[in-house]
C-alpha cells in the first residue's frame, strides 16, 4: 500500500476521536482492523474497505476497526471553496515559525511529521479541533 | 477532490505519457475507463460499490472489454514517483521542493495564484502531477499539454 500506513500514523488516526466520529464507512476507505482469530489469537491487518464488508458483523465497525484516512479525505474535511484558500492556510500552518525557530518545539509540525499523511492530520486536527500531537495524544492547543 | 475536476485532471493524466507507461496497476488504483465502442470515459471511483478491482482481471480486459484505461494517480502515489527518484532524507526536504515549486518567490511569502502551477490548478492531485511533470520531465501544462520548457 502506498499511503502511509505505520504504526505511528494508526496511533494517531486512532486517538484523532473527532476523525473517526465523522467515518462514514465508504468502500474504498482504508482501515486498520483488528479481529480475533478462530484459535483464540488476536490478529490486524491495514484493509481497502470491500462491498462485502457492509455484510460483516456489527464489530467490524466499531473499537476493532480505525479508519485511515487518505490525504484527499482529509483535505475534504477542511472546509474551503478553492485550492488557493486550502493552500494558503497549509501553508502558513506549516512553515508558520520557520523564521524564528529557536527550539525544536517550535519546528511543530515538521518536528513530529514523518510523511504527508500525517502532516495533514496534524493540520485537519489543529484546523478544525485547535489540538496538536504531542506524540502520544491530541492536546488542546 | 478528484470528482470535482475529474475531467480536468484526467485530460492531464491521459497526456502525462511518461506516468501513465511507468504505471504498474495495483488495488484501489484510480482510473477512467473508455469501453470498447464508446467515447466516453467512466471514471472508476474504488470508494463505489461494485468498483474495487482486481489487477489481474484488469489487464485481460484491456483490449477486449475495455478500450482504453487511464491512471488517474492518487498524492501519494505522485509523491511515491518523488520518493523513488530523489530519494529524499525526510518529509522536510521533499516539502521544501515541492514548496519552492508551488511558491517559486517563497521567501517573501507572497501567495501567487495568477502564475503557473497555481493558474492551472484545481486539486492537490493536479498540483502534485504538475510538480511531478516538471521537476523528472522538465513539462509544463499549457493550453492542454504538457509542453517541454527545459
Amino acid at each position: 500500500m502506498v499511503m502511509d500506513i505505520s504504526q505511528k500514523y494508526v496511533d494517531m488516526c486512532v486517538k484523532a476521536i473527532e476523525v473517526q466520529k465523522s467515518w462514514n464507512h465508504e468502500v474504498g476507505d482504508i482501515a486498520h482492523t483488528k479481529w480475533k482469530h478462530i484459535d483464540g489469537s488476536e490478529k490486524e491487518d491495514v484493509t481497502a474497505l470491500q462491498s462485502c464488508h457492509c455484510y460483516e458483523p456489527i464489530d467490524f465497525y466499531n473499537e476493532t476497526s480505525i479508519w485511515l484516512p487518505r490525504q484527499d479525505q482529509l483535505q475534504a474535511m477542511i472546509k474551503k471553496e478553492k485550492l488557493d484558500y486550502l493552500l494558503v492556510d497549509f501553508k502558513a500552518f506549516v512553515w508558520r515559525n520557520q523564521a524564528y525557530i529557536v527550539d525544536a518545539t517550535m519546528d511543530y509540525p515538521l518536528n513530529i511529521c514523518d510523511t504527508m499523511e500525517q502532516l495533514w492530520l496534524c493540520f485537519v486536527m489543529n484546523y478544525n479541533y485547535n489540538k496538536r500531537w504531542n506524540g502520544e495524544d491530541w492536546v488542546g492547543e | 477532490m478528484i470528482t470535482e475536476s475529474g475531467i480536468g485532471y484526467m485530460a492531464m493524466c491521459l497526456k502525462a505519457i511518461e506516468i501513465q507507461e511507468n504505471w504498474q496497476p495495483k488495488e484501489n488504483d484510480l482510473m477512467a475507463i473508455q469501453y470498447m465502442n464508446e467515447e466516453r470515459y467512466t471514471i472508476i471511483r474504488p470508494h463505489k460499490p461494485c468498483s474495487v478491482f482486481d489487477v489481474y482481471e484488469l489487464q485481460s480486459y484491456i483490449g477486449e472489454r475495455y478500450h482504453f484505461v487511464i491512471w488517474l494517480p492518487r498524492q501519494e502515489d505522485l509523491q511515491k514517483i518523488y520518493k523513488v527518484n530523489f530519494m529524499p532524507d525526510t518529509l522536510r526536504s521533499m516539502l521544501k521542493d515541492f514548496k519552492s515549486f508551488v511558491w517559486r518567490n517563497s521567501e517573501l511569502m507572497s501567495d501567487e495564484f495568477d502564475v503557473y502551477p497555481m493558474n492551472e490548478c484545481m486539486t492537490m492531485e493536479q498540483l502534485w502531477l504538475c510538480f511531478i511533470m516538471k521537476i523528472l520531465y522538465g513539462k509544463i501544462w499549457e493550453d492542454g499539454n504538457w509542453i517541454k520548457v527545459d
